[in-house]
Order: C-alpha cells, then structure tokens, then sequence
C-alpha cells in the first residue's frame, strides 16, 4: 500500500456471537495490507474478538442491537474502533482492571480489556451508561523487528 | 473423535477435541458438549485436546476455568495438550497454568 494513502472500511452487524469471528476475519483480511507478521495478525484477531465480545455479551445482554466496526489503515498503522449502542460502562477504570467481569456466572474470565491492552499498542474506552461504548486500538505494524 | 461427536471417554478420562477457533460462540457449544459428555458418568479427569486449534481468546479461559471448577469440585483435574504457540502464549497470559497441567507431561 501506498504509505501516503489512507484506506478505511465501516461494517456494521447484529451482536449475535457469530459475528465474532466475521469481524476477526475482515479485520485480518484489511490489516493484510500493512503486510503485518503472522504474530501481528493474531494480536490484531485477539483484540478485536475481545472488544465485538465485550460488545455482544455486555453491551447488549440479552437483546440484540448493532455493532459498529471502522477499520482505518494509514502508513504503518492500524486503528480498530468497535461501537454499541447497549448499556454503556459505569465505570470503566474497573471494568478494565484485570480479572473484573461484571458475569462471573457467565464465565467471563475477566481478561478482555488485559488481551486488548497486551496486543495493541493504544486502547482507549469510551462510554456513557444507557448510550453504548467506543472502543478504539492502534496496532503499530512493523513496530518489532522480527527475529 | 469417535461417533460424530469432539470427545472421547476412556475410563474416567474426557478427552474434548478443540475446534479451530475458540471464541465466545464456540466456547458455549463446548460447555454443552462437555455437559453432554459427562452426563451421568464419572469423570475425573478432562483433557482439552488443542491439535486443531490456531485462535483462542479470552472467552475459552474463562470456558476453560468454568470446567476447572466443576472438576476440582468432584475432585478432579483439569488437562491440555496438542497446545500451538499462539494457544500456549494465550494460556501463559491468563495465568491458568497455575491450575492445569500439561496431560502429554503426565503420560
């Protein structure tokens, strides 16, 4: 890709766990443009399968609703935003603290947002309760120099 | 494995074959799969079999650590093995390897 150009891609699905994987699966295939490492594109999946997860099983509980997906690639970078419009995090401090989930009987496990935070280089939350949640991650391609 | 189905008993043993991806969707079609499975047999021992498995999110720890503590309620325990890289970097993250133990160690 030309380093000058800047390519996006807007997707919007119904939160059914399906979607999950679809999402993964665009996102790897547009991120193939920043021609990343095989390490890089399973970063990117894990991200993204964490935040359309969050989206679907949080977000909007038992109703279902849409998800929002914008994929921008520019230079050597890839931003990933994930949006709902569900229910909206009180407190996002704790909700992204490791091992927290707000569905223990759920077997949530608690580690989302700490994959999220491992595998890109820029996560920022933002949610306003009873409006939805904007997850937004950067992942530098190229940032590691292969060994 | 054997009739269809992505597990296998020998004695008190499940072994559960991996899908390629466990995600959230997946990891709910195992929970019922392994519910299935032990029915009203006695297993103590349950070995998550990742050979085909390449992706693995947070959402197969917290299936994974559901299944630990059903086991360790009945005085079981809880096994993987066939572990990718990618899968084993993923379960190193999560920390669980503080509570299951590589099965091809055991044998």
């Amino acid at each position: 890709m030309n380093s000058s150009s800047k390519e996006t891609v807007k997707l919007e699905f119904e939160s059914r766990s399906h979607n999950e994987q679809f999402a993964r699966v665009v996102t790897a295939v547009f991120a193939a443009r920043l021609d990343p490492t095989v390490e890089e594109i399973e970063d990117i999946k894990t991200a993204v399968s964490e935040a359309v997860t969050n989206a679907v099983i949080h977000g909007y509980e038992k109703e279902e609703g849409i998800v929002r997906l914008f994929l921008t690639a520019e230079g050597k970078s890839l931003t990933v935003v994930v949006e709902d419009d569900g229910v909206g995090i009180a407190d996002i401090r704790r909700a992204m603290e490791p091992l927290y989930t707000s569905k223990p009987s759920r077997e949530r496990s608690g580690m989302g947002f700490s994959f999220m935070e491992a595998f890109m280089d820029e996560v920022d939350v933002e949610s306003e309760p009873g409006k939805g949640t904007r997850v937004r991650m950067v992942k530098k391609i190229g940032s590691v120099f292969p060994v | 494995m054997e009739n269809g189905k992505n597990y296998k008993v020998r004695g008190n043993v499940l072994y559960v074959l991996m899908p390629k991806e466990v995600d959230h969707h997946s990891s709910l079609e195992i929970k019922a799969e392994i519910a299935e499975a032990r029915g009203k047999r006695c297993i103590t021992r349950l070995v998550f079999d990742f050979a085909k498995t390449d992706f693995m999110d947070s959402s197969g720890i917290g299936m994974i650590l559901g299944r630990y503590k059903e086991l360790t309620a009945v005085g079981g325990e809880v096994f993987v093995e066939h572990v990718s890289p990618r899968v084993s970097k993923i379960l190193e993250m999560s920390g669980i390897y503080r509570l299951i133990r590589n099965w091809e160690a055991e044998m």
